[in-house]
């Protein structure tokens, strides 16, 4: 059986800057991203070798608020542990590194640059939230990795990868007394410093249409509303989910205005997020035409009531079904952590929606992002 | 998981420690030019409707009302077969209603009104003239269509745009596709075979499964092919050709030189010569293949092309086996944990004439011992941007 373990860190891409023992420091979009991949070499030897030895399967990925780092295996999960502790613990940033991994980051983002879904979607944020940091891809920009140095990377490990901002995650069948002991014995970070994220409050104010040009046939879209105000709980993420599903789903009049009138072809996609600082809602998908779903969707975007508790019952299952496999359980629980928030609380919400507050959120800023397809 | 072969096989993984349950019916067809296009309208047109929930909305109602229940239908190319996919998968505790709902989705399709045939048409038109966006995918399927010319393994299993129009009468394929197709229907989750077989019983009386053949994979002589589209970064894609020799060994030579970042293609082509951001081969069975995925420069094609064929040529140590075969095994036990893995798994399996279970699958990769293949290059395929630089 797949047993899997998760070291997750609050520090993403929406860091730009923080504050420790009284003085600011900026951070170059990008850091966490390129931490995320140098913390990977260990001492010499790259990790996924160690690992492999182990006959165990490692990775990591950086999102807006985390990164997490894991092995999956079958066998060997407490060796697998230890070196996952260990490959947390020691950093081993050198200049020579740094400049080898800018040249592999580099291609990622371009490879990025050819991802249309990818390019509509910060296309978005940037127009959204333009003076925050929300809007930088995770990735940073190629000038932005040029800013990267030992210094900022050792500087933001000593501020981030501290004990309060750290969880380890560990599903399958293991011993929990054994996997905390082992996490405890071999675990040896920086203390906390107490250091404070920069909190924006300001997100600027774009352009209501960006279009970028791609050789696509069926251009990609993405429709945003910005969350104002909204305090980061189980609640309000459920609720938001909720509303989306009544909005945009596809028991939605708006969706079923879009099939008939063949304005799109495939379901609409959705997503929230949400961060201490930021908050937005999302619709996006394909169409020909993509401004005509956007007049449509100001025309629908209160949503159309008409079956609360079927939406509330598909987005309750879409989470379950999410924890099926031993990697889904440790995703969703890293995301709680990161977010401050229990697991069981979001399930708990879905079956307490209080439905007289649904559609009560200021939505009168709407902005959309489009690649391809212009003339 | 256990096989009941009857009217079809009916394979049934009884397990409570999955959260969801599961019920796929897969039909499958000989890939054929005349009926590929068919089979995926039909994957798209089938989920629109069916006799009882005449609307879009209402059958996606009652799914949501079935405890947020999903329906998938696809048509999945496997080899030189295509097959008619239809999973519905939910939470648990409504199992019987997921029978209920999929029954009326094949049994009382609603093919008969012609309006989700027309748009789906728009639609399929829409999706095979897109394809091209997914570079790397399409890259895949470039390769296979080059290696595999002219036989069903090298059909585009995503439909062909000049025989859209032409489709009529796709209730009457639909009903023929019943009389003439392999099938298989898949339960999974927490459910007896008993209670299994009787549900099926109950709600698909009628349905009876007929033998099919599939072919060898004979893969073309050497070719080199590049074609264009805009972007910078140009999509590699090297169809490997894996001659004689068990599939399980062959299992084995893809997992050390292609899988995961200790592999010797990451090690070599991205590690030692940053040539790419990612790289990984990947074995499909069916077509006695393993195929090379890598984002490259173009104008680092040859010194890519070189690197890979040198590795081809060097056998495997000891310790490389040693490691693949521990991979490979725990690739295979993990699929138990995933459903939907688990039935792709027993799908493909039984396309082979001596299919295995996952635990026989497992103990054929603990016996390889040494490797003796003799791979070969048979294309190189490079979806390159629009202008070259150096």
């Amino acid at each position: 059986m797949q047993k899997q373990a998760m070291a997750v860190v609050r520090f993403g891409s929406d860091t730009a800057g923080f504050t420790a023992n009284g003085i600011h420091f900026d951070v170059p979009a990008g850091t966490a991203h390129f931490m995320e991949h140098k913390m990977f070499d260990n001492n010499g030897e790259n990790a996924m070798e160690t690992f492999a030895k182990l006959s165990a399967d490692v990775n990591a990925y950086t999102a807006f608020d985390q990164t997490a780092y894991y092995f999956n295996c079958t066998d060997n999960f407490y060796e697998s542990l230890a070196e996952l502790v260990k490959m947390i613990s020691t950093p081993n940033f050198t200049k020579q590194g740094i400049e080898s991994e800018r040249k592999i980051i580099s291609a990622e983002i371009d490879m990025y640059k050819d991802d249309a879904p990818w390019q509509a979607y910060f296309g978005l944020l940037g127009t959204m939230f333009p003076a925050h940091p929300i809007k930088n891809e995770i990735t940073g920009s190629k000038e932005d990795i040029e800013k990267i140095t030992e210094e900022i990377l050792y500087l933001c490990y000593n501020n981030y990868y501290t004990p309060s901002n750290i969880a380890f995650i560990a599903a399958g069948d293991i011993d929990e007394d054994r996997t905390a002991e082992i996490i405890e014995r071999g675990l040896s970070l920086p203390k906390d410093t107490g250091s404070c994220k920069d909190i924006i409050k300001d997100y600027g104010t774009g352009e209501k249409l960006v279009h970028k040009n791609m050789d696509i046939k069926m251009p990609f879209f993405y429709i945003g509303s910005r969350l104002k105000d909204t305090v980061l709980t189980a609640q309000e993420l459920v609720k938001n989910r909720i509303m989306l599903e009544c909005t945009a789903g596809e028991c939605s009049p708006f969706y079923q205005e879009l099939i008939d009138k063949e304005i799109v072809e495939t379901p609409l996609g959705f997503d929230v997020i949400m961060g201490r600082d930021y908050g937005a809602k999302f619709v996006f998908g394909e169409a020909k035409e993509p401004e005509r779903v956007l007049e449509r969707f100001l025309k629908n975007r209160k949503g159309g009531l008409l079956n609360i508790e079927a939406a509330a019952k598909k987005q309750r299952s879409a989470i379950i079904m999410q924890t099926e496999s031993i990697s889904g359980i440790c995703g969703v629980l890293a995301d709680c952590f990161a977010k401050d928030i229990e697991f069981l609380d979001i399930l708990k919400n879905y079956d307490t929606i209080d439905t007289g507050r649904f559609f009560d959120t200021d939505e009168d800023d709407v902005y959309m992002s489009i690649v391809g397809g212009r003339k | 998981m256990k096989l009941i072969r009857d009217r079809v096989n009916l394979y049934v993984e009884q397990n409570d420690k999955f959260k969801g349950f599961y019920l796929c019916i897969c039909l499958h067809q000989p890939l054929k030019e005349e009926t590929v296009t068919k089979n995926r309208l039909l994957s798209l047109v089938l989920g629109c409707a069916c006799e009882k929930y005449k609307t879009q909305t209402s059958l996606n109602t009652a799914l949501a009302e079935c405890d947020g229940a999903q329906l998938r239908i696809e048509s999945v190319k496997k080899g030189d077969r295509i097959i008619l996919q239809l999973l519905i998968a939910a939470p648990k505790g409504s199992e019987e209603e997921q029978f209920r709902l999929l029954s009326e989705v094949v049994n009382k399709p609603y093919l008969k009104a012609d309006d989700f045939a027309v748009s789906r048409k728009k639609h399929l038109k829409n999706l095979i003239e897109n394809k091209i966006a997914d570079k790397k995918h399409y890259a895949l399927d470039r390769c296979i269509e080059l290696m595999f010319e002219k036989t069903g393994f090298g059909i585009d299993g995503d439909g062909i745009l000049g025989d859209l129009c032409g489709i009529k009468d796709l209730y009457g394929y639909y009903r023929s596709l019943f009389e003439n197709s392999k099938i298989d229907v898949f339960v999974l989750g927490n459910m007896s075979p008993e209670r299994a077989e009787e549900l099926f019983n109950k709600y698909f009386p009628e349905m009876k499964s007929i033998e099919i053949k599939s072919g060898k994979a004979a893969a073309s002589e050497y070719k080199k092919v590049i074609e264009r589209t805009e972007g910078d970064r140009a999509k590699l894609c090297i169809g490997v050709d894996m001659g004689e020799g068990s599939r399980f060994e062959k299992m084995v030579f893809n997992e050390f030189f292609g899988v995961g970042g200790s592999s010797r293609l990451f090690e070599k082509v991205r590690e030692e010569n940053g040539l790419c951001y990612y790289i990984s081969s990947t074995f499909y069975s069916l077509y006695n293949a393993m195929f090379i995925q890598a984002g490259i420069d173009e104008k680092d094609l040859e010194k890519t092309i070189g690197i890979i064929s040198k590795q081809l040529e060097i056998p495997p140590t000891e310790e490389e086996i040693k490691r693949a075969k521990r991979s490979a095994a725990d690739s295979l036990r993990i699929i138990e944990d995933y459903p939907t893995a688990l039935m792709d798994f027993y799908l493909t399996q039984g396309i082979f004439e001596d299919g295995v279970s996952v635990e026989e699958a497992i103990e054929k990769i603990e016996q390889v011992e040494k490797i003796t293949l003799r791979p070969k290059i048979s294309v190189v395929y490079l979806l390159g941007g629009e202008k070259i630089d150096g």
